[in-house]
C-alpha cells in the first residue's frame, strides 16, 4: 500500500523525493493513474505537489510570466496574463482532452510525462520557454526543448522536482497559432499538433519560431524551416516551403514508419496552414473554438 | 401528450446515482470470482496446475470445465470455459474465486497452463477454403444463407450498364457503459442470479442448462442495466455461468465483474463483411439484376451468427424492387474473438454497401442519387428479393419527406480549402425475429389491479434505456381510462414475470405494447363482466375511461375504483395475462424465398460534410434521420431511440474499430477505441413520423435498430459527392480519407 504525502513548500517535496525511493509526483493524475491501471504497479509513495503555493501560481516576473508545475490547463485557458501575455499557450491549453481533463490535469504533468504527442510542449517550443527544476544541488532553469529528450524521458535528475515555466512575454509584432489534428473533436491524443510565433516588421517576417509536435520522440524547432521564413514576406508558396523542410526534418530524424504515409505528406500543408493561420491572427478562434467547451 | 412524452420511471434515479446496477450489489459472504484468460488465438491445453493459485491467501477454490457443473459448450459454440482447445485468444481457462477481488486477481497470475499453440486462421476467406483446418466439425462454414428469385442471366444480359464492387465494414462492439457482472446467490435449492440482460429467460434456460438445474430453480432478477445495444446476452450467459458455478461449489454468493479490457478481449463482437456486388441496370436507371456475396466473420464460435447473416442476406439489396436477385452471404469461423448480436444485427453492414452502390451507379448512369432510388423503390404491394408482397410501405413518403428537409442541391458556402457536400441513403428493415429464428415470437404481460387501483404489469421486456417500460404502462393506462402514474412496471423477476421473449429486433414496444393491450382488453372483459352482473348494463358495451366506466351512450356507471372495490366484493380476480403471438412467417432455406418478416419499417437519412484535405479528417455538419414508425406513443422517447442509434452509427462510420493482431484484441480501452464525443455528435436531427401505421393492432414500428444503418451510406455518399472519391471500407478515418485523395485522378477505386 503506497504512502500518500502532502507537502506545502517545495523544500518539503524534495526533501521527500530524495528521502524516498520510487516514489511518484501527484498533481492532477491523469497520466500517472491511467499507467498505475496499465502497469498494474505501486510506487512506494505518492508525493501530491498541488497544495505547494508557487507551484499554483501564475504571475509576471520582469518581463517572463511564471506558471507553476500544478496549474491546469482549465485555469491556463482561462487566465487573463495568459491571453495578454502568451495567447499560444492558452489555445494549445484548450486543446487538450475534454473539460474534466483539463480541470485537474496540469501543465507540469504534462511536460514532465513527455508524450511526444503532449499539447503544451510545443507551445511553450515556440515561446521559448524554460522549465525550473529544483533539487537536492539547487535550482537550475532548462529550456523546456531541451527537458524533453525521448518517449517518456526527461533529463530531470532523481531527486529533481518540476517547479514551474517561465514563458517570456511576446513581442506586440509577433503573430502565433496552434493547431491540431485528432481523431474526433475532443479526447483526441494529437496525431500531428504545432505552433509557431512569428515576428513581423513591415509586412516581412523578423523571426520564425516553429515546432511541429507528435511527429517525433523529442520537441524540436523546425530550424531549416525557420531560417527559411527569415526575412520573406508571408506566402502560400513560401509556407509550402517551410512545411516541406519540417517534413524533410521529421524524416531525418525518424525515418519512416508506419504512421510516415499519412504523417509525413500531411505536415506539409498542416505547416503550411499553421503559418497562414498565424498570419490571419486577429481571427485566431481556430483550435481552441474546436477544441474547448 | 404523445408530443411531450412522459418522464420515465427510472430516469430520476439514474440521473442521482440511485440507480442499483449489478455490480452495486453486495452479499454477506460473497466471494469474487475472476477469469484466467488465454493468450493464445488457438491453442490446445496441455494442463491446467491450480495449486499455486488455491495456495494464494483469501482463494476459495480454483475451477476448470471438469467443475463446470451442468453442460460446458454446445457444438460449435462458445465453451463457459475451454476445455481442451482454445479458439480465440481471451478464451476464459479457469475460474478463481477469493474473499476480496484483489486477491482473487493475485491468485489468477498464479495459474500456470501450458499450451500446445496451433497454427490459426484469421482471413474468413481463406477459413473457407477446402484445404483450410477446420476449427468446428469439418468445415469452418457458420452458417450460409441464399436468396433467389428471377434469372441471373437474364437479368444482366437485359442491363445496359453492370458495375461490379466491393465492400468492407469492420469489426466493433456494443460499448456499453455497464461492463459485463453477474452476482449469483445459492438459495432455494438452486440459484437467484441478478444481471444486466436484454433476454432474462434465456438467461435463465441457459443457466439451468450449463448449471445442471431444472428451470424452474434459476431465477433471474434484473438490476437497472447500464445498456445493452445487442450485448448482455451470450457474454452474460458466460459470466453468470462462471460466478454460478462458485457459487454452487462453495454454497456462497459470488460476483464476477469483467473489467473494460475482459470486455474488449473476450466479450462477443459485431460482424465484420466482405460483400462484392454486381448491380445491372437499364439506362433509364431501372435496376435490372443484382447478385450479391459476401463473407462474415464469424469469429471462433457460432452464437448468433445464424440469424445475423439471414437478416443481411434478406436485406442485401436495399430497399428496391428487382426482377432478379442472387444473394449468397456466408460466415466463416477464424479464430478471431466470436460476432453475435450488436444493435442493427447485420442491417449496417450490407446497408452500407447497398446504399453507397447506389449512388455509384447513379453517377455512373448520370442520375440524381434521388431519382435512382425512386425509379427502383419499394411501393405498396411490391415484391421483395424474396418474393414477399409488402405492404404499408412509406419509401416513398420518406424519400418525400426527405427531399423536403434535406434537399441535394449545392451548399451555400464551403469554407476555403474545404470539401462540401450532402449525400442519402434509405432503408427497409425487418421487424422482430423473422422466419429464421428458433426462438418463438411470442410476448407474455400479466397484468394484476390492486385493491386501490393502482396496477402492476409483468413482463420480462427489459429497460435498456429506451424507454419500453414506460410506453408499456403508457398503453395500458390509455386502455384502462387511469392516469400513467397508477401504473407500475414491476421488476424484473422471473420468479414472476411471464416470458416475453427477447428485447431484440427492435421488437420491445410492438411485442410488450401488444402484450399488454392483449392484457388489458382481458382485464376489461373480466372487470366489466362483474360489474354487468350487478347493474345489467351489456358488458361488451362499457367504456373505460377518464378514471370511470361509461355506459354506451356517455352516462356514468361508478368510477374505476368503485368497480375493483366491486370485483374484490364479489370475489372477481382483477388481473389478466396476454400473449402477443407474433403473426407468421416462413422460409424456404433451399429456394431462398419467403416472407421473412412480419412487417418492414421505412426511413430515410441526409448527412452534409465538410472534408479537411489537409488532415482527412470529416466534419458531419448536418444529420437528419427519419423513421416511419407507424404510431408514435412518445415522441421524445423515439427521437432518443433514434439519436442514440446516429450517434453509434456515427462512430462507426468515422472512427471505431477493434483492431485485432494475430488474434489479440489491440486496443482494450476507450483510450484507444475511439467512440464519438458529445463535441462529434452535435448536428444530429431524429425525426419520427408517422406515415402509414404498422399492421398490428397497436399500429407501432419498432425503432431501436434502424437508425444504425443508414449513417455510414449517407455519410459515405455525401464524401464521393464533395471530393469525387468513393471510400468503401469502414471505418473513414483520416488515413483513408486522405489516402483516398492523394490518389484521386489516378483512379476513382479507393
Amino acid at each position: 500500500m503506497p504512502e500518500y504525502y502532502c507537502p506545502d513548500t517545495v523544500k518539503d517535496a524534495v526533501s521527500l523525493l530524495g528521502r524516498i525511493g520510487n516514489s511518484k509526483i501527484l498533481a492532477g493524475g491523469t497520466d500517472l493513474m491511467v499507467h498505475r491501471r496499465e502497469s498494474g504497479e505501486e510506487p512506494a509513495a505518492y508525493l501530491d505537489i498541488t497544495h505547494i503555493p508557487r507551484l499554483r501560481t501564475i504571475a509576471m516576473e520582469q518581463d517572463k510570466l511564471w506558471i507553476g508545475a500544478a496549474v491546469t490547463f482549465a485555469e491556463i485557458e482561462r487566465s487573463e496574463p495568459i491571453q495578454t501575455c502568451c495567447a499560444l499557450l492558452g489555445q494549445a491549453a484548450a486543446s487538450v482532452g475534454s473539460p474534466q481533463i483539463r480541470s485537474c490535469g496540469t501543465i507540469g504533468g504534462n511536460i514532465a510525462n513527455a508524450s511526444p504527442a503532449a499539447d503544451s510542449v510545443p507551445a511553450l517550443t515556440a515561446l521559448c520557454a524554460t522549465a525550473e527544476l529544483e533539487g537536492p544541488d539547487g535550482v537550475r532553469c532548462v529550456p523546456v526543448e531541451d527537458l524533453i529528450i525521448g518517449m517518456g524521458k526527461t533529463i530531470m535528475k532523481p531527486g529533481e522536482l518540476l517547479t514551474g515555466v517561465y514563458v517570456p512575454v511576446l513581442q506586440p509584432d509577433a503573430r502565433t497559432a496552434f493547431d491540431k489534428i485528432g481523431r474526433r473533436k475532443a479526447l483526441a491524443i494529437a496525431r500531428i499538433n504545432g505552433a509557431c510565433v512569428l515576428r513581423m516588421r513591415e509586412g516581412i517576417i523578423q523571426e520564425a519560431r516553429l515546432c511541429i509536435g507528435a511527429v517525433m520522440n523529442q520537441p524540436r524547432r523546425c530550424t531549416a524551416a525557420e531560417t527559411l521564413l527569415q526575412g520573406c514576406r508571408p506566402d502560400d508558396e513560401l509556407f509550402r516551403q517551410a512545411g516541406e523542410k519540417a517534413r524533410q526534418m521529421i524524416l531525418q530524424y525518424t525515418g519512416m514508419r508506419s504512421s510516415s504515409a499519412y504523417k509525413l505528406p500531411v505536415v506539409v500543408d498542416f505547416t503550411q496552414n499553421l503559418l497562414k493561420k498565424a498570419c490571419s491572427e486577429g481571427d485566431d478562434q481556430g483550435a481552441a473554438a474546436l477544441y474547448s467547451e | 401528450m404523445a408530443e411531450e412524452g412522459f418522464v420515465r420511471a427510472d430516469v430520476y434515479e439514474k440521473l442521482t446515482g440511485h440507480a442499483q446496477y449489478a455490480d452495486d450489489i453486495y452479499f454477506p459472504h460473497m466471494l469474487y470470482a475472476v477469469t484466467v484468460h488465454a493468450p493464445h488465438a488457438h491453442a490446445r491445453i496441455l494442463s491446467i496446475d491450480v495449486e499455486q493459485a488455491k495456495r494464494m491467501p483469501g482463494v476459495a477454490g480454483v475451477y476448470t470445465a471438469a467443475d463446470i457443473p451442468g453442460e460446458n459448450q454446445q457444438p460449435a459454440d462458445k465453451p463457459m470455459l475451454a476445455d481442451q482447445v482454445i479458439c480465440s485468444a481471451g478464451d476464459g481457462v479457469a475460474v478463481v474465486a477469493a474473499e476480496t477481488l484483489e486477491q482473487a486477481r493475485a491468485a489468477a497470475k498464479k495459474v500456470r497452463v501450458e499450451y500446445q499453440v496451433l497454427p490459426a486462421i484469421f482471413d474468413p476467406d481463406l477459413a473457407l477454403q477446402p484445404d483450410s483446418v477446420p476449427l468446428h466439425g469439418d468445415s469452418n462454414l457458420a452458417c450460409e444463407h441464399i436468396v433467389s428469385k428471377g434469372d441471373m442471366e437474364k437479368g444482366f444480359a437485359q442491363a445496359d450498364v453492370i458495375l461490379e464492387r466491393e465492400y468492407q465494414t469492420q469489426r466493433i462492439q456494443h460499448a456499453a457503459i455497464e461492463a459485463d457482472v453477474a452476482v449469483v446467490v445459492p438459495e432455494h435449492g438452486g440459484i437467484t442470479v441478478y444481471v444486466p440482460c436484454k433476454f432474462p429467460y434465456n438467461i435463465k434456460n441457459n443457466l439451468a442448462r450449463t448449471c445442471g438445474l431444472p428451470q424452474s430453480r434459476v431465477r433471474v432478477i434484473q438490476p437497472a442495466i447500464g445498456g445493452s445495444f445487442g450485448g448482455k446476452d451470450i457474454d452474460i450467459i458466460v459470466v453468470a455461468t462462471r460466478a454460478a458455478m462458485v457459487a454452487l461449489a462453495t454454497n456462497r454468493p459470488c460476483k464476477m465483474t469483467w473489467t473494460r479490457e475482459e470486455c474488449m478481449m473476450e466479450g462477443t463482437k459485431r460482424h465484420p463483411f466482405r460483400l462484392r456486388y454486381k448491380i445491372g441496370a437499364k439506362r433509364d436507371g431501372k435496376i435490372t439484376a443484382m447478385q450479391i456475396l459476401g463473407t462474415a466473420d464469424a469469429g471462433a464460435y457460432r452464437s448468433r451468427s445464424l440469424a445475423t447473416i439471414w437478416r443481411a442476406a434478406v436485406e442485401a439489396t436495399g430497399p428496391y424492387e428487382i426482377e432478379n436477385v442472387h444473394t449468397h452471404i456466408r460466415a466463416a469461423f477464424t479464430n478471431h474473438v466470436y460476432s453475435d448480436a450488436v444493435r442493427g444485427f447485420g442491417s449496417p453492414q450490407v446497408d452500407f454497401a447497398s446504399e453507397s452502390l447506389m449512388d455509384e451507379l447513379a453517377q455512373v448512369l448520370g442520375m440524381d442519387p434521388l431519382a435512382i432510388r425512386r425509379k427502383n423503390m419499394l411501393r405498396e404491394g411490391s415484391i421483395a428479393a424474396t418474393g414477399q408482397k409488402l405492404t404499408q410501405v412509406s419509401l416513398p413518403e420518406c424519400l418525400d419527406r426527405l427531399e423536403r428537409e434535406f434537399p441535394l442541391g449545392e451548399p451555400e458556402i464551403t469554407p476555403e480549402g474545404k470539401y462540401r457536400a450532402r449525400g442519402i441513403a434509405c432503408l427497409h428493415r425487418g421487424e422482430s425475429y423473422g422466419a429464421a429464428s428458433r426462438d418463438p415470437d411470442v410476448a407474455g404481460t400479466d397484468i394484476t389491479v390492486r385493491p386501490d387501483g393502482s396496477v402492476n404489469i409483468y413482463t420480462s421486456i427489459s429497460e435498456v434505456g429506451q424507454g419500453t417500460h414506460a410506453v408499456m404502462a403508457h398503453i395500458c393506462a390509455q386502455l384502462l381510462g387511469i392516469p400513467d402514474e397508477r401504473v407500475t412496471i414491476s421488476p424484473v423477476d422471473t420468479a414472476y414475470v411471464p416470458d416475453s421473449g427477447a428485447t431484440a429486433g427492435s421488437r420491445g414496444t410492438i411485442s410488450g405494447g401488444n402484450a399488454v393491450r392483449l392484457a388489458v382488453l382481458r382485464l376489461r372483459e373480466r372487470i366489466a363482466g362483474a360489474v354487468s352482473a350487478q347493474t345489467g348494463d351489456p358488458a361488451e358495451e362499457i367504456i373505460f375511461a377518464d378514471g370511470c366506466l361509461y355506459r354506451k351512450d356517455g352516462t356514468k356507471l361508478m368510477t374505476f375504483d368503485e368497480a375493483i372495490a366491486l370485483c374484490h366484493a364479489h370475489g372477481v380476480r382483477t388481473d389478466a395475462c396476454g400473449q402477443w403471438v407474433a403473426p407468421q412467417t416462413s422460409w424456404d432455406f433451399a429456394k431462398g424465398q419467403g416472407n421473412t418478416y412480419y412487417a418492414f419499417s421505412y426511413g430515410a437519412a441526409g448527412a452534409e460534410v465538410e472534408i479537411d484535405p489537409v488532415s482527412g479528417q470529416i466534419d458531419v455538419t448536418r444529420l437528419i434521420c427519419l423513421h416511419d414508425i407507424g404510431k408514435i406513443y412518445n415522441y421524445p422517447e423515439a427521437c432518443g431511440q433514434i439519436t442514440g442509434g446516429i450517434a453509434m452509427a456515427l462512430g462507426y462510420t468515422l472512427m471505431e474499430e477493434v483492431e485485432m493482431k494475430d488474434g489479440q484484441v489491440k486496443s482494450r480501452n476507450f483510450d484507444t477505441y475511439l467512440l464519438p464525443t458529445a463535441m462529434d455528435a452535435q448536428q444530429i436531427q431524429a425525426l419520427p413520423l408517422a406515415v402509414k401505421e404498422a399492421e398490428n393492432p397497436l399500429g407501432v414500428h419498432g425503432v431501436g435498430e434502424a437508425s444504425t444503418a443508414l449513417v455510414a451510406p449517407a455519410v459515405a455518399n455525401a464524401v464521393a459527392r464533395a471530393t469525387g472519391i468513393r471510400m468503401r471500407s469502414l471505418p473513414l478515418n483520416l488515413e483513408k480519407v486522405r489516402a483516398a485523395l492523394a490518389r484521386k485522378g489516378e483512379n476513382t477505386d479507393a
